[in-house]
């Protein structure tokens, strides 16, 4: 049995990692380059993606490598295939329990390299940073300037106060 | 997504030396300030917090307004934009005083966010009153009939011209109609 085909991957700083070509296709714009270029020892840059964040891509890649792939013409916008925010497994929970920066590292780098697992544990982990907090603190939170004036606010508030409870 | 990744990564750049390529822009953006990727994660959140969602900036308050105001299961929030409603004893809703002369600038900045209007005749609590509706069909500016396209599900007892009353307000941007004939609550307690 011959061992299973590599890759090499460059990250932006010019670290290389070599890496299963099946771990590799988890994102489906190495795997188009695959496709495109055909199989090469050439490694495969990705000058949008720093070493320590490709590693830890590559450490959820490596995880998930047997997953089935998410269907192409799931509809997001349709509730049944939008899950909610709480549902994250724990492997998952675990893996992104990193500090905002990386997190939001995380979430760039997953959606530059379309793995649409990952960019969904992503933003799922950002929206459990929202839930239950006030807009101020949401600001703190994220060092967001209020460019509303009070009153513009207030009118936000009154005109969806209906939307709340639904 | 229809836009490239890449097409984001234009902000606040900052510049690196590697060995293939002489520059190479690294982007120290933030996913917040990428359109598609705040959608993402306000889509994640439950009501309740895509309101607070809507007030933290104006960026943050497009994409929580749509998703608040994209599936409406009753007009009442929208036309309340345009002058008080109070709601009647048999549950219809009816406008405090005369529409003739309201500034309809409210109404035009949620009206376009909606996509979708489920509307059951069994459901009054939910409804304009007849007279609401023919105030609102006869005063309503033309160009702030809802302008994009929006499906609507009709949930009827039976054809009911005043459920169908709403339609012509919509129906410049209706795209798809559902009618769904559901036995009224009335009959499945009987049953």
């Amino acid at each position: 049995m011959s061992a299973a085909p590599q890759v090499t991957l460059e990250s932006s700083d010019g670290e290389k990692f070599k890496v299963d070509k099946e771990v590799a296709e988890r994102s489906v714009l190495i795997k188009n380059m695959i496709e495109d270029v055909g199989e090469s020892d050439n490694p495969i840059p990705l000058p949008n993606v720093n070493a320590s964040v490709l590693k830890k891509v590559l450490e959820y890649c490596e995880h998930h490598r047997g997953d089935p792939l998410p269907a192409a013409d799931a509809d997001p916008s349709n509730d049944d295939n939008r899950k909610r925010a709480t549902e994250i497994s724990d492997w998952d929970q675990k893996f992104i329990q990193v500090d905002q920066e990386m997190l939001f590292e995380i979430i760039l780098a997953a959606n530059y390299m379309d793995i649409k697992p990952l960019l969904d544990v992503g933003c799922k982990t950002v929206a459990n940073m929202i839930k239950g907090k006030t807009p101020e603190e949401i600001r703190k939170l994220f060092n967001i300037v209020n460019d509303f004036t009070p009153e513009e606010e207030a009118q936000i508030k009154k005109e969806n106060e209906w939307a709340e409870d639904r | 997504m229809s836009q490239s990744p890449s097409a984001h990564l234009t902000k606040k750049s900052r510049t690196f030396q590697t060995s293939d390529s002489p520059l190479v822009h690294i982007s120290a953006l933030s996913p917040l300030d990428v359109p598609e990727l705040l959608e993402m994660i306000i889509g994640n959140l439950a009501a309740k917090d895509i309101v607070l969602a809507a007030r933290v900036c104006r960026t943050w308050s497009e994409p929580a307004l749509d998703r608040i105001w994209r599936e409406m299961r009753s007009l009442v929030p929208l036309f309340s934009l345009v002058r008080p409603m109070t709601q009647q004893s048999d549950g219809e809703w009816e406008f405090i005083g005369d529409i003739k002369d309201v500034d309809w600038a409210r109404y035009a900045v949620y009206a376009p966010r909606i996509r979708e209007v489920v509307v059951r005749d069994y459901d009054r609590e939910a409804q304009l009153s007849t007279q609401a509706m023919r105030a609102i069909s006869a005063h309503l500016p033309s160009h702030l009939q809802l302008p994009l396209p929006a499906t609507i599900y009709l949930l009827a007892t039976a054809p009911d011209p005043q459920t169908l009353l709403e339609l012509p307000l919509i129906s410049q941007s209706l795209r798809k109609l559902g009618v769904y004939f559901r036995l009224h609550p009335h009959f499945i307690t009987r049953a």
